[in-house]
């Protein structure tokens, strides 16, 4: 315990350092979370589209149940039916949709080829293809009830096509959350969560280890009465305590920073992130570990944390979507645990369900990120093993012979 | 308390120990007297079971020495060459801290820890960092956690490099405290001052080898030089430095830069017969002094070398 003590204690007079790299994280987190709040509202309103129908025949039963028909979706804006007229109303959008019963129509219902209705619309908005698809239902109930040769009255006729295009269909909503969406800052968070997670694992393991495996250090070490095992184990301890400190830390500031926002969310949601933080959290202390064994010194630690954070993160995909990025970057950036990390967190803010088949590609995830976890942990084991050997370890120390 | 046998330690082409041997006896303080490069170093190495070695045998307290016996590491302490403290810890952590390695209990490293500040002289100091620290007092404390958990058997590697002279002699009385104190102590140096004032043993290395083991009036009876005389003398005739150098005691006489250097045989003395010759001569001198022969002139007349060559 000796030795995981002296750890602590190292790391304590590092903590201006990390908390310089905390305050900095959190500034950037203020700003992301400024742009990407968003405000979700609890309930919209129906609004309705405005349309027109222009009528140069005579006023039959079927004009008046489709005039009916579009008031209950529509709101009718009355027109004179002239030209000029008619083209300033679309042109300032006074009327999104004008229908045209031209003259005849009614009597040519009953022949082969009957007459067209004519329409003119706003190209392109969702209001004309809604209205256009309200009036060919209409018409099409109406064709359907006549075709069957039924002898009723056209009033009854109408009356019966409007019922059946009120049957609405019951939709029950499978969405698993009664709660509301993530908030995209919260998501934000955490995209860019595993940069800082793997800088400041980094830079608290590596400040151990930089001070530990000074040569006169690890000499004198070896001349006490301690078994290598034991101070292995103080080290490795203590990695493991940094980093659940610092998950801890990154997890509830991001959950204090986006508390307001995260009240409606399915905390199941928030627990996936937590989750996946946590087994990035292994996987930045196995990456921290290994990276160790190479910074020489205190003057490059800050510039390797950086560099291997930077590019990892964005080759990972954590701080511009992956889509941005060409495929030869895609497919390279596979290899990199930030991009399963990223993959993980995408794909729990995109969760509509917690399924099996939901939730299989965010397990599937984690799976990759704890199997490079392991990976790269063994080959730090293996290198340490090899670097610790006392002939090897003390190779590097100036001797008399070096002077 | 130590016993190597033939020990052989290369690196690569270079032989750094030569079937070296060595006994220190329980309670002196044994000086292993060399210039850089000669193998003290590894020598200690080789005997902590830091270095692997090519042959030869090394016992601690009559055991077998090996990195796995945590037995005779446990009575060791280590004051290494090059200042193996931790920049991060205060001067009280790092004493803790290397006195933890030995002494687990809290309640018993405590008092360690203090008497250790306290023998050091570092009481006002205990909670700077080292990077506060002058040479002197980083050397101090380099000595304090290689001694706070009451070694019985302690190896200073060449503990005053780069120490000011008042330093220095706070370590020296501190060494000789500790072996007071009952410690046996391997001091290696090569200051040679150092040394002679300090060790009750010591063996001169050059090259991995040890050339001579003895106390100092041992070392210096096996050479030939006795008494050591130099005159000032502002002009020295070549008649009368020949006179000097046919006196029967002296084996060797020079003029240069104002002064008379004459070297006498072992026991022989020639100061009187020197002076007479210079009055008869009615030749002026200024300073003189007289010194008896030094392990530098041990090592000197062995080797051919001056030892800070």
């Amino acid at each position: 315990m000796k030795v995981f003590k002296a750890c602590l204690l190292i790391m304590k007079r590092h903590k201006g350092q990390i908390l310089i790299y905390l305050i900095i994280f959190m500034g950037i987190f203020v700003v992301i979370s400024a742009f990407m709040s968003t405000k979700i509202t609890p309930d919209f309103s129906e609004t309705k589209p405005e349309f027109t129908v222009i009528n140069r025949d005579k006023e039959t039963a079927f004009t008046e149940g489709l005039r009916g028909f579009l008031s209950n979706h529509g709101t009718e804006v009355i027109l004179d039916d002239k030209k000029d007229v008619l083209q300033d109303a679309m042109f300032y959008h006074a009327t999104e949709y004008i229908l045209i019963i031209p003259e005849g129509f009614d009597a040519s219902l009953a022949t082969e080829t009957p007459i067209s209705l004519e329409m003119a619309a706003v190209p392109g908005t969702g209001d004309s293809y809604y209205l256009d698809n309200l009036v060919n239902q209409y018409w099409s109930f109406i064709n359907t009830y006549q075709k069957t040769g039924s002898q009723m009255d056209d009033e009854v006729l109408v009356s019966k096509a409007l019922e059946s295009l009120s049957l609405e269909t019951s939709v029950e909503t499978m969405r698993f959350s009664t709660g509301q969406p993530m908030d995209d800052a919260y998501y934000a968070y955490n995209r860019v969560q595993s940069y800082i997670l793997l800088v400041l694992i980094l830079l608290c393991v590596s400040s151990v280890t930089l001070s530990f495996k000074r040569p006169e250090l690890q000499m004198r070490n070896l001349c006490a009465p301690t078994t290598v095992r034991a101070k292995n184990f103080g080290q490795f301890l203590y990695c493991g305590v940094v980093s659940l400190f610092v998950w801890l830390l990154l997890s509830v500031m991001g959950i204090i920073l986006s508390a307001g926002r995260l009240a409606g969310t399915d905390w199941r949601l928030i627990g996936l992130m937590l989750l996946n933080s946590f087994l990035f959290s292994v996987t930045s202390l196995a990456i921290s570990m290994l990276v160790s064994h190479f910074i020489k010194n205190p003057n490059t630690q800050n510039a390797f944390a950086n560099f291997l954070g930077l590019a990892l993160s964005f080759l990972g995909g954590a701080f511009v979507p992956l889509e941005f990025l060409s495929q030869s970057i895609q497919a390279f950036s596979r290899f990199t645990p930030v991009y399963w990390y990223s993959k993980a967190v995408t794909g729990i803010y995109s969760l509509t369900s917690l399924d099996r088949a939901s939730l299989r590609p965010i397990w599937q995830a984690f799976g990759i990120e704890l199997a490079f976890a392991a990976a790269i942990l063994c080959v730090s084991l293996a290198l340490g093993k090899y670097k610790s050997r006392a002939e090897n370890s003390f190779g590097s120390i100036r001797t008399e012979l070096d002077s | 308390m130590i016993k190597v046998k033939n020990l052989v330690k290369r690196y690569g082409s270079l032989v750094a120990l030569d079937h070296f041997n060595l006994e220190v006896r329980d309670g002196e303080i044994f000086g292993l007297l060399g210039p850089n490069g000669s193998g003290k170093t590894t020598a200690i190495n080789c005997m902590l079971s830091l270095l692997k070695y090519d042959k030869g045998e090394i016992s601690l307290f009559q055991e077998p020495m090996s990195p796995t016996n945590y037995e005779s590491k446990r009575k060791i302490g280590i004051v290494p060459q090059n200042v193996a403290v931790f920049n991060e810890l205060t001067v009280y952590e790092n004493i803790d801290y290397f006195c933890g390695l030995y002494v687990p209990e809290k309640s018993k490293r405590r008092p360690l820890v203090e008497e250790a500040i306290e023998f050091a002289g570092l009481k006002e100091y205990r909670k700077f960092l080292p990077k506060k620290l002058s040479g002197g007092l980083i050397r101090r404390l380099n000595i304090a956690c290689g001694i706070a958990h009451k070694p019985r058997l302690i190896f200073l590697d060449e503990p005053t490099v780069a120490v000011d002279p008042q330093s220095r002699n706070s370590i020296l009385e501190g060494i000789k405290a500790l072996n007071a104190g009952g410690a046996t102590i391997v001091y290696t140096s090569h200051y040679m001052e150092e040394v002679e004032q300090l060790c009750s043993r010591i063996m001169i290395m050059d090259k991995g080898r040890q050339i001579a083991t003895g106390t100092k009036e041992e070392l210096t009876a096996m050479i030939n030089t006795g008494e050591k005389l130099t005159v000032e003398i502002y002009s020295l005739p070549l008649r009368v430095l020949d006179q000097i150098r046919s006196l029967e005691d002296v084996i060797k006489a020079e003029y240069s830069d104002s002064h008379l250097s004459a070297e006498c045989k072992t026991g022989g003395h020639a100061i009187i017969e020197v002076l007479d010759l210079l009055r008869q001569n009615n030749l002026k001198f200024g300073l003189i002094y007289s010194e008896p022969p030094t392990l530098n002139d041990v090592f000197l007349e062995i080797t051919g070398k001056q030892l800070r060559d």
